[in-house]
């Protein structure tokens, strides 16, 4: 009976009454030991060598996308299956204007960001009139669309893909590990700067209403499919501009880096980070990218068992393919909070009053 | 009737079948449980390689078939238990995103099971024997035995649907699972059944698509993804629609393949499906409460 309840408010197509536990109204700055965290990483990082500074840079890469899809899966409740083709246009953008006299760094950053929001908004007018369930389907065609166009527009000439030309200062290269890692580092925080600032203000209560119950929001004179649309334009622009910082650090930029299994992989990481924080994506997008490497390390640990060494070798990335779905799973499954959730919740358990340790949001 | 007509009727008669197959499982437990599957695919890859498994190990078509459509009801169905009956009530986009997270270890666990390689299977029958219909037109026994399976399972379908009681607690629930669990019927149980036709169709559009052209899981599993176009054309809810759909969409592709080229058939199916967003997000046999879904 309680399932055959649970089942109805679908059907009613209303406001849920699932409200995951943790999600806060308005979330304060960032804390102290945030930035000492922030601070550790950031100096590790920088302290390491160039396989330390590549994983960074990605990380760091996938956390800008990933902290804008979380603004449209998070706060609007509207999943795109598509980001990876709206960083492949970012990308593009930056490939065909870094060897024109537009290619001067960060230009192309700002006409991705342009384009990216060009695009979701010509994606968000089908894809938002109706609930969700359509935008992720206009995404998901979004994304082959895309894909194809790519495939037709390197054509045999480019098959490789377009090499993107290495951004300078002057004579200051900007493409040397460090630089790129700096880089791409500040654009995060510059990103999760805004973001946090629009959550803080009316917007974010606005689309804080909208996901707690669409119909009471609109009575309070919210325009739904406005603000949904918004977040959906601003979160494509930043997610291009995370394109357009994968293509600087690819160094070249060809359409089957932006399949839907990038997509895919991206949503796993806003949901195993968790949703409704800032942290939670970020997070998420520093796990999934670490994870093959602990893989790896898994293959050294078993290398007493030449069998079990081999088997881990030739289905890594198989292997890690099957635990991003997995863990995916079991958020979904156990921790709706994500990995960020279930760590402020043990913090809290553990020390009650370490709580400004674990958090980034304080109580309102 | 010239060769490119029937060329065009031929395959695309075919394709639309196998889609019509996956959409109308994708029917069956959307209707029943709310859930849009992304896991069709991995459904479909796992039907065809225990279909592989058998008929290499020498036992015929039939046991085959028989075979697919048991284990993946029992998976189907399993998969409802453990996981969406869980999540019953959840947002959409949180069981659609499940669906996703389930597809991939599916397929996951394919590959690890199974191996990446091209799945073969031995020929069950002689199906490159042609049989002439009329003009230029003629179907190979494979064709004939894939658009007779779909007809099979469409009428069975309909028929346990609209004649069996079960299929009235089906229909109940689809309408309304409050009212239905107020009026007795076991919401949890008619799912699970759900689950196990919408993963068993999926599993017999796999074996459908590795006897005409030798896949590998992979693209299996894209093919799953490519007949979201086929299933939003007939309309998400629809089972009648969801043939319609899948042969209109066929025809449209094979026509491409043949006038365009055949790099083109997926991406003019996915602008169908964009415009149709525009136009009549229903579809051609949805009902219109689903579009405000």
């Amino acid at each position: 009976m309680l399932d055959s309840q649970a089942t109805t408010s679908r059907a009613d197509g209303g406001g849920d009454a699932s409200e995951p536990r943790g999600w806060r109204m308005v979330p304060s700055g960032p804390g102290l030991g945030t930035l000492v965290f922030v601070a550790i990483a950031m100096a590790t990082v920088l302290a390491g060598g160039p396989y330390a500074l590549y994983t960074g840079t990605l990380i760091c890469i996938y956390a800008i996308v990933t902290v804008s899809q979380e603004w449209i899966l998070g706060r609007a409740g509207l999943v795109s299956l598509g980001s990876a083709a709206i960083m492949a246009i970012g990308a593009y953008t930056t490939a065909r204007l870094s060897e024109t006299s537009w290619g001067l760094f960060p230009v192309p950053l700002l006409v991705s960001f342009v384009f990216g929001g060009i695009v979701g908004l010509l994606i968000g007018v089908p894809g938002l009139r109706f609930k969700g369930l359509y935008l992720m389907l206009t995404t998901l065609a979004l994304q082959f669309i895309v894909m194809f166009a790519g495939q037709k527009y390197q054509g045999v000439e480019h098959e490789a893909g377009f090499l993107v030309t290495p951004p300078t200062w002057g004579s200051l290269p900007l493409n040397t590990p460090k630089a790129l890692f700096i880089i791409t580092a500040v654009v995060l925080g510059l990103v999760l700067f805004a973001l946090s600032g629009i959550y803080r203000g009316v917007p974010g209560r606005v689309w804080n209403a909208m996901r707690q119950d669409e119909a009471a929001a609109s009575v309070l004179g919210a325009h739904l499919v406005r603000w949904k649309l918004a977040a959906f334009i601003g979160s494509s622009a930043i997610t291009a501009v995370g394109g357009s910082l994968y293509a600087y650090q690819a160094g070249q930029v060809s359409y089957n880096s932006f399949s839907l299994e990038l997509s895919l992989t991206l949503l796993v990481m806003v949901f195993i980070g968790g949703l409704g924080t800032l942290a939670g994506p970020v997070i998420g997008a520093a796990v999934i990218v670490l994870l093959p490497i602990l893989l790896d390390d898994l293959a050294d640990a078993f290398a007493g068992l030449p069998d079990v060494a081999n088997w881990l070798f030739i289905n890594q990335a198989t292997l890690a393919n099957g635990l991003y779905g997995l863990l995916l799973l079991l958020v979904l499954l156990f921790e709706r909070d994500g990995i960020f959730g279930l760590g402020r919740r043990l913090g809290r358990g553990a020390l009650g009053m370490g709580r400004r340790l674990t958090t980034t949001r304080g109580e309102n | 009737m010239n060769a490119d007509i029937a060329n065009i009727i031929g395959n695309g008669l075919v394709t639309g079948c196998i889609y019509a197959l996956i959409g109308v499982g994708f029917v069956v437990v959307f209707r029943a449980t709310g859930v849009v599957s992304f896991a069709q695919g991995a459904f479909m890859v796992l039907g065809a390689l225990i279909f592989a498994t058998v008929t290499r190990n020498g036992q015929d078509l039939s046991v085959g078939l028989i075979a697919v459509v048991l284990v993946m009801f029992l998976i189907g169905g399993l998969i409802y238990r453990l996981v969406f009956a869980r999540l019953a009530g959840s947002e959409v986009f949180v069981t659609s995103i499940a669906t996703v997270g389930l597809g991939i270890v599916l397929q996951v666990v394919a590959l690890l099971v199974w191996g990446p390689e091209v799945i073969v299977v031995p020929a069950p029958f002689d199906f490159r024997s042609q049989v002439h219909v009329v003009g230029a037109l003629s179907f190979s026994a494979l064709d004939l035995f894939v658009m007779g399976l779909t007809v099979v399972v469409f009428a069975l379908i309909v028929v346990g649907l609209q004649r069996t009681p079960t299929g009235l607690r089906m229909r109940a629930v689809a309408n309304n699972p409050r009212l239905a669990a107020y009026g007795g019927v076991n919401v949890v149980r008619t799912s699970t059944l759900a689950w196990g036709i919408g993963a068993a169709t999926a599993g017999l559009a796999g074996v459908v698509f590795l006897l005409g052209s030798q896949p590998d899981p992979v693209s299996v599993f894209s093919l799953g993804l490519a007949a979201f176009p086929a299933i939003l054309l007939g309309g998400l809810d629809s089972i009648p629609g969801s043939l319609v759909g899948g042969i209109l969409i066929g025809l449209l592709q094979a026509s491409v393949g043949v006038y365009i080229g055949g790099a083109w058939q997926d991406v003019v199916s996915y602008c169908v499906l964009l415009g149709l967003l525009l136009i009549r997000p229903q579809g051609i046999l949805g009902s219109v409460g689903v579009a405000r879904l």
